[in-house]
């Protein structure tokens, strides 16, 4: 994955801020990018890349922010700085467990379109691109 | 009115910020501060803050947001909690553990529509002369 090259498509949580981002590369794969923690010189994000079928059962409902992180465990989790100008830089790859148990309190959170700004747009947007939900 | 932070938005070519649909009509509105009444980021939008809390930086539609301050109109404690849960507990690192009510009068500055959102949730730039820290009417630990 090259983090410079992902597009943002929409905040889904904000508060002074974005909180979870969903963005996109060329090839039409979906990486959330997750409000981590502070460092003393920036913020640190947790990003990963999403299956659009689980990206979709979550925006509907049907599973958890931690069915997101636990979907494919060959799947890296990025913490990512962003730098004064503005450029993301991967300043550690975090092992599964250790971010599994950190949000091991999202096995009963489930998306809250309350907290979304772009609702209309996210579900605009992904009426657009029709899924066969059973075969997920 | 000028808008607080109108200089800097036009450094950076920000346009039509905020929106023409934003109003400017009293309202009590409820936001998350620091327990420390006087600390400098109770009332600093976001992309007045070091280190800046955002994931693009190029996005003008965006950088209008963050020159806003994130409130809701109603008194809302679930949202804390929730995005307390959803951030490992880290989400007041950010944003402080108290919930100030205040009362925002016309000449204090433009807001989105309360209504807009099921969550209440607004954002509110303030005018030039606006001292938020000012309009608080009630403070309460989260």
């Amino acid at each position: 994955m090259d983090i410079r090259d992902v597009t943002k498509l929409f905040d889904l949580e904000y508060y002074d801020g974005p909180l979870l981002s969903l963005f996109a590369d060329v090839n039409g794969d979906f990486y959330l990018y997750k409000w981590y923690d502070m460092a003393p010189n920036a913020h640190q994000w947790l990003v990963w890349r999403v299956q659009y079928e689980t990206l979709l059962r979550y925006l509907n409902g049907m599973a958890t922010e931690f069915d997101l992180l636990h979907e494919d465990i060959n799947e890296p989790f990025y913490l990512v700085e962003f730098s004064e100008k503005g450029q993301p830089v991967v300043v550690e790859i975090l092992a599964h467990s250790h971010t599994l148990e950190t949000y091991s309190e999202l096995k009963t959170v489930y998306f809250d379109p309350e907290l979304c700004p772009n609702w209309k747009a996210v579900r605009h947007f992904f009426r657009l691109k029709p899924i066969e939900l059973e075969a997920a | 009115m000028t808008l607080k932070y109108q200089a800097e938005m036009q450094q950076l070519g920000i346009e039509n910020c905020p929106p023409p649909e934003y109003d400017y009509s009293p309202l009590t509105a409820f936001r998350f501060i620091f327990k420390d009444l006087d600390h400098p980021n109770n009332f600093k939008p976001v992309a007045l803050i070091f280190p800046q809390r955002l994931n693009e930086f190029r996005d003008y539609a965006q950088k209008c947001q963050t020159f806003g301050l994130s409130m809701f109109a109603e008194k809302e404690k679930r949202h804390f909690m929730l995005l307390q849960k959803k951030t490992a507990g880290r989400f007041s690192k950010t944003v402080g553990t108290c919930l100030a009510a205040l009362k925002l009068g016309d000449t204090d500055g433009l807001h989105s529509d309360p209504f807009e959102r099921s969550d209440s949730h607004i954002t509110f730039h303030e005018f030039k002369d606006t001292d938020l820290a000012q309009c608080i009417i009630n403070v309460e630990n989260l």
